[in-house]
């Protein structure tokens, strides 16, 4: 494959920076680059020497060459060590293009790397995730899966479904070898089995969502209750900024906070906190449209004061949008003494934004509402919508087969489901080929355009 | 060697078992001049192992033949002396019709059926060259010295090229039964460029009738009223008994102790052997701590004591077998009449041949049945069927037939072969489709007769008899969807003995219907009609609407498939062009020369990305004519 050059290290000023190139013609590009000082300049071993141009050498540094296939790529492949600063590493990536390399599209060395059967479709993903990682459980889970953790306890689930189904298949195709029938009793048992395993796994991802891309965080209440300085709390530390984005959608600027393992996407609601009148209408509507769409809702209470209507007028949206469930009720303002009682449908906690003070509360009631803080296994993680979507698709065939069974339909049937419910796991791992799969790969690697 | 030149042929059939008559009636009766060889004229239709069509997912294939226009369900019917339909509990897609066979009157019935085809020569001749130039068939050549040219040419030489029997410490030459083997063919099919390897198979010892004590068997009687492959054409009553026996502790002792003796362990045999029936010995060896090992004694004929051993296949030596033989429970006096023995044989590699079953690189040559690596009676007659309707219709300068795996065993069966290539002889099994609800054997006339008729296989009578069960099917379906029954001590009687809770008012009929257990004669009970519709038109009407669900779901997968089916490769692609595939994926789709990205996604170490490379390819205009 032809020879691709790419900087490996983020731009700006740094002690060092690194190119990387993988290819056919790697290490004649490198000849052409790089004049060796060290006298045995093994594979896989720092090799010290100068670089240069056709102007001369401009730079001296470090180079690892790493041959096919024992390589990230599989193909021959080298990294290139200059000092870091714009100029000397804009100045080596010419020479490598000037060299015979091209310059690397986004993701082609990972893609390189899967083509070449050097990583599976979730390893491939697990390295997305490390590069994005914004907090240390993401980071963690990205080590562990880019080893393979996923993928063994996926193996796990259609093992047992794959023995299942050979059993039963074995006994169908040879109905008078005196082999022994696996009962419906003891199918649904191990599909009921497998199914548990399906749903912790599907159940993950709520917190594999939570600590990778985030849950969308609404923070309601009346005017005055402190809304804005929850919001000011979250996102004013600048330790707990992690970026500022507008938004694509809508017209509505979210911000990205961690809290604890949690990353929450702050939409501003600032419209509840306008005036009366037509601008009061669309304020309200725009509150409610972002407490809709909410994953969890931070519903703000002035403790200094009792109930009120307003505020029994929020709970009743908060319900009308069936997310009591994930609110948290933030009783604010306890630096004005003793905070009067508040009844409501969902947990509270109570503290002062302006200073601080129970700021861990919060934390903790919203990590305990998406897994955090419990202790979790990497491997029964899982980070993404796809392969959200391919164990829910698992635990649907499984559950249609078990139902399938108890409605006393024959094992024609259940067999089926069993082996729809393997395909949707063999897919997370690009095991079996269907035209989505292809579409996915398509858009993941920007190939093809 | 003196040759004469014989009469020109459009398509000659080399043999004349199960793919070999297929291949032939219907290439003679679509109208094109065949002739068939054969060996020996006494071993037509000859079914040198289980006297018997049919089993699971073979009975499909059966089924899907009869639809076609094909023979052997005709046949079977014919001869038929027990019908048993296996695996009714386990749903109706993997119901599977098999039937015990008369195998001399089976013969009989086949080389009458050939001698009464107009455009069929039917020849005693041993075939020793199949000739072929510029990469083009031309013709075969026999031991007598006559030359045939031929348009078209069909091997369907089953276990006879380069056949070899060993019974322990003996072996030689020979087909099937003791008969001549083909020796001088295969150098022959090498020399014009068809690669050969050696597959093995076996059979268990016939023993007398009268040397089985009975009366301590098992007795295993057919169904009553049975059930036939075909609905057209004269019926056998049938009305014989199976019986079951087991292996020992005893018996398997003196396999182990004469392990030593066998050609399988000591070396002699070099042939792959199916996992699929494996001999008694390997069972043994495989499976050392199972206990016992079922036995199966199946009568040969009506005019015959010969009883074969189902279980008992082995190439140990005579007086072993013996031994072993007496082991058993029942059989403790058995008299030898056949001993068992294993055979080996040449066939080719199926990855050489294309969907139409012609080879790759020569054309007009065509390969069926054991000959391409498969085994068993109905697997060779689907595909001599199809490879004699492709040579025909390649005369005709037409498409060739070829069935999908969304609607056939036969096209899931082809498709194995010559996507995947098998390493040991290919067994048909339910659990090789992907679309099983869909492919049951109760409809192979909805999904296949029409191609059958397009074809030019499929009478008027058979077809216009298809049209009125569609017709009485589709009504009878809209019927019990529409109608109701009332709420009534007998509904609910129904509804509490099938042990479903009872109903607030009345229920439509399509609904009860769906309820597993309930069945057609119970709702025309209720509708006091004591005229229910024929048994296939009843089962059939169950089948769809209590599986409505799960045959869409399919039919929707099926569609898919069927959109990777239609991304067609182009033939002359140049694989080593291609940027970004893997040098060995590249090779590998060079070899196989898929047909579509739907193929190339099926062979074996073809990865996910491999195809997406080629899907881009193929987007970007790759294989288009510039």
């Amino acid at each position: 494959m032809r020879t691709i050059s790419a900087i490996g290290t983020p731009h700006g000023v740094g002690a060092v920076s690194m190119i990387r190139l993988t290819g056919d013609d790697v290490f004649a590009v490198v000849e052409k680059v790089f004049c060796a000082k060290s006298k045995n300049a093994c594979p896989r071993t720092a090799i010290y020497g100068n670089f240069k141009d056709e102007r001369g050498f401009f730079d001296d540094g470090i180079v690892i060459l790493y041959p096919a296939p024992a390589s990230y790529t599989g193909e021959d492949m080298a990294e290139l060590m200059c000092h870091g600063g714009v100029l000397a590493t804009q100045r080596l990536l010419s020479a490598t293009l000037s060299a015979g390399a091209v310059m690397a599209s986004a993701g082609e060395f990972t893609r390189r790397a899967f083509i070449n059967g050097k990583l599976s479709l979730s390893q491939a993903e697990a390295v997305g995730l490390l590069i994005e990682a914004k907090t240390d459980s993401c980071l963690d889970i990205g080590i562990k899966h880019l080893g393979g953790a996923l993928t063994k306890s996926i193996n796990e689930c259609s093992d047992s479904l794959l023995s299942m189904a050979s059993s039963m298949y074995a006994y169908i195709d040879y109905p008078e070898e005196d082999l022994t029938d696996l009962s419906p009793a003891e199918l649904k048992e191990g599909l009921a089995a497998v199914l548990k395993k399906l749903d912790r796994l599907k159940n993950s991802y709520r917190y594999g969502k939570a600590i990778t891309e985030g849950v969308k965080c609404a923070i309601v209440g009346c005017p005055n209750t402190g809304k804005s300085s929850v919001l000011n709390m979250l996102a004013g530390e600048e330790r707990a900024i992690v970026t500022s984005i507008a938004g694509t959608t809508r017209d509505v600027v979210t911000e990205t906070v961690r809290l604890g393992d949690v990353l929450l996407c702050l939409a501003d609601t600032a419209g509840l906190r306008e005036g009366g009148g037509e601008i009061e209408r669309i304020g309200i509507k725009r509150s409610i449209e972002s407490l809709n769409g909410a994953e969890l809702v931070l519903a703000v209470f002035d403790g200094s004061k009792p109930q009120s209507d307003g505020d029994n007028s929020v709970i009743e949206h908060i319900k009308q949008a069936g997310k009591t469930a994930v609110t948290v009720g933030i009783i604010n303002k306890s630096d004005k003494g003793k905070p009067h009682p508040y009844n409501l449908p969902f947990k509270q906690i109570s503290l002062s934004a302006k200073s601080g003070e129970g700021a861990e509360a919060l934390e903790e009631a919203v990590n305990a509402l998406y897994g955090g803080g419990i202790e979790r296994d990497a491997s029964e993680t899982v980070t993404n919508a796809r392969q959200h979507a391919a164990v829910c698709r698992a635990a649907e065939s499984v559950s249609a087969a078990i139902a399938a069974l108890e409605a006393g339909y024959t094992q024609d049937v259940a067999g089926l489901d069993i082996e729809d419910a393997i395909a949707a796991l063999g897919e997370l791992d690009g095991k079996r080929v269907n035209e989505d799969i292809v579409n996915e790969i398509f858009s993941r690697f920007c190939v093809g355009k | 060697m003196i040759t004469y030149n014989a009469e020109p042929l459009e398509v000659a059939v080399i043999g004349a078992g199960h793919a070999g008559i297929e291949a032939a009636l219907a290439a003679a009766r679509l109208g094109h001049k065949t002739a068939i060889f054969t060996l020996s004229l006494d071993l037509v239709g000859n079914m040198p192992c289980n006297p018997s069509i049919g089993g699971t997912g073979k009975g499909h294939l059966v089924y899907e033949i009869n639809a076609l226009g094909g023979e052997m369900g005709k046949a079977a019917d014919k001869v038929m002396l027990q019908s048993r339909m296996l695996n009714l509990s386990k749903g109706p897609a993997v119901h599977s019709l098999r039937m015990q066979s008369d195998r001399r009157r089976y013969q009989d019935n086949m080389k009458h059926t050939l001698e009464n085809t107009p455009n069929l020569k039917v020849i005693q001749a041993e075939v020793t060259e199949v000739r072929a130039e510029d990469g083009r068939v031309t013709g075969v050549a026999t031991a007598f010295g006559a030359v045939y040219p031929a348009k078209t040419v069909i091997i369907a030489t089953g276990t006879s090229l380069g056949g070899r029997i060993i019974v322990g410490e003996h072996a030689y030459d020979s087909g099937p039964d003791n008969t001549k083997a083909a020796v001088s063919l295969s150098d022959s099919l090498r020399a014009i460029g068809v690669s050969l390897r050696r597959f093995k198979t076996g059979t268990p010892a016939r023993i007398h009738k009268d040397s089985i004590d009975f009366s301590v068997l098992e007795e295993q009687k057919g169904d009553e009223p049975p059930t036939y492959f075909s609905v057209e054409g004269e019926k056998s009553k049938g009305g014989y008994s199976c019986h079951i026996t087991y292996t020992n502790g005893e018996t398997h002792k003196i396999i182990r102790d004469n392990l030593h003796r066998s050609p399988l362990f000591g070396g002699m045999i070099s042939g792959v052997g199916p996992r699929y029936c494996p001999s008694i010995e390997d069972k043994v060896v495989r499976f050392a701590d199972k206990e016992r090992h079922q036995i199966f004694i199946e009568p040969m004929g009506e005019h015959t004591k010969e009883m074969y051993l189902q279980g008992l296949s082995s190439s140990l030596p005579e007086e072993v077998q013996l031994q072993l033989v007496h082991s058993i429970k029942g059989l403790e006096k058995a008299e030898f009449m056949r001993t068992a023995y294993a055979i080996e044989y040449d066939c080719t590699d199926p990855t050489e041949l294309k969907a139409s079953l012609e080879f790759k690189n020569i054309e007009g040559l065509f390969g069926a049945g054991q000959f391409n690596g498969s085994s068993g009676y109905e697997e060779a007659a689907a595909q001599g069927l199809i490879a004699g309707i492709n040579a025909a219709l390649k005369l005709e300068g037409r498409e060739p037939l070829v069935l999908s795996r969304g609607e056939s065993y036969i096209g899931t069966l082809i498709d194995d072969l010559v996507t995947k290539g098998t390493n040991e002889p290919y067994r048909m099994m339910t659990s090789r489709s992907e679309y099983r609800l869909l492919l049951r054997q109760d409809n192979a006339e909805d999904r296949l007769i029409e191609k059958g008729r397009a074809v030019g296989l499929v009478g008027d009578i058979q077809y216009n008899r298809y049209l009125n069960d569609k017709a009485a099917i589709e009504a009878e379906i809209e019927r019990l969807k529409g109608e109701s029954l009332p709420k009534t001590a007998a509904l609910d009687e129904l509804l509490r003995s099938a042990g479903f809770p009872l109903t607030v008012g009345g229920i439509r009929k399509g609904e009860l219907l769906k309820r597993p257990g309930i069945t057609i004669a119970d709702i025309y009970r209720l509708e006091g009609n004591s005229n229910p519709p024929e048994r296939r038109i009843a089962m059939r009407v169950e089948t769809e609407i209590r599986y409505a669900g799960y045959i869409e779901k399919q039919r929707r997968e099926v569609e898919k498939l069927a959109g990777l089916e239609s991304k067609r490769l182009p033939p002359d692609i140049d694989y080593s062009k291609i940027k970004g595939i893997r040098i060995e994926a590249a090779q590998k789709l060079a070899k196989l020369r898929p047909e579509s990205i739907g193929h190339a996604a099926r062979i074996s170490g073809i990865s996910p990305a491999d195809i997406s490379v080629l899907l881009i390819y193929l987007s970007q205009g790759g294989g288009k004519k510039e």
